[in-house]
């Protein structure tokens, strides 16, 4: 069983740097450690890649932010093929938020837009009422990264159509799977009311 | 029902050497999937997130081999919509 990885590119935005790559699982592989070229890492995202959807979702397997980017273990089915990204940086603004179910891990600003990571444990009820003000008031796209110790058998969603909303209150539902962990990164502005 | 793949483009910036554009998919009329077509010349990432008002049991997938794609092709369970975000050169 094998499991590799490769950096297939990089950037900025903002204060993060940013590596993104491939992920190959063969002969029966479950995951492994990626290698992602970076050092203090917020957050990783995954993307299943291949000619068929999924029924088990590839998760991350750590308690992020905050780990050495040279290891970030991920499990995945059987000889899966994916993509990762992954963001590094000082934390220089994080905060609790209001819907006491997330963390703001950090906040990050490029070209006229607002990047925000943030960490999710579902409290027991399947959904998050997910409120990013003030880092954000318009959200205009949203992604959801499963952590866990086994592929997830369910995937969690973006309950909203963006922008959202019209009156640029920074805030948006998901559905969830009931007390699991997420990572989200969300875009947006701070937008007038 | 003719089954239609439409992609949106709904936002895009820059980072210090690439152009990142997010958007929304919708699959209709029975369609699993079809190609973004994100205006790059070479896509070199993509993800996508599903929207959907309760937990899913399949999620979707990226049928190609980045970076090198154009117009990235998705396979999603019927009907599905969601987003997606692209890197891509300038």
């Amino acid at each position: 069983m094998t499991f590799t990885s490769a950096i297939t590119g990089k950037t900025k935005i903002g204060r993060w740097r940013v590596k993104y790559g491939t992920y190959t699982n063969d002969s029966g592989s479950v995951g492994g450690d990626i290698n992602t070229g970076l050092g203090n890492v917020l957050a990783v995202f995954l993307q299943k890649t291949g000619a068929a959807t999924t029924t088990d979702l590839p998760v991350v397997n750590e308690s992020l932010p905050h780990i050495a980017g040279s290891a970030i273990s991920i499990v995945t089915k059987a000889d899966e093929t994916g993509l990762w990204i992954a963001f590094e940086g000082q934390v220089r603004d994080s905060y609790a938020t209001a819907d006491a179910e997330s963390t703001i891990i950090d906040v990050s600003r490029s070209d006229g837009k607002i990047y925000v990571l943030g960490s999710i444990t579902e409290g027991g009820d399947g959904a998050v009422a997910l409120d990013l003000t003030p880092a954000l008031n318009k959200i205009e796209a949203l992604f959801l990264q499963p952590l866990d110790t086994a592929v997830s058998s369910d995937a969690p969603v973006v309950n909203e159509t963006f922008p959202v909303p019209a009156n640029q209150s920074g805030c948006v539902t998901l559905a969830t799977v009931t007390s699991k962990s997420y990572l989200f990164l969300a875009i947006g502005t701070r937008g007038g009311t | 029902m003719t089954a239609t793949f439409t992609p949106a483009i709904t936002g895009i910036s820059r980072s210090s050497t690439k152009r990142l554009k997010w958007g929304t998919y919708l699959c209709a009329g029975g369609s699993t999937g079809g190609d973004i077509d994100v205006g790059a010349r070479q896509v070199e990432f993509i993800m996508l997130a599903i929207k959907a008002s309760s937990v899913v049991a399949t999620g979707s997938s990226v049928d190609e081999t980045l970076p090198a794609a154009v117009k990235p092709t998705i396979v999603t369970p019927s009907n599905q919509g969601g987003y997606w975000l692209a890197l891509s050169k300038p």
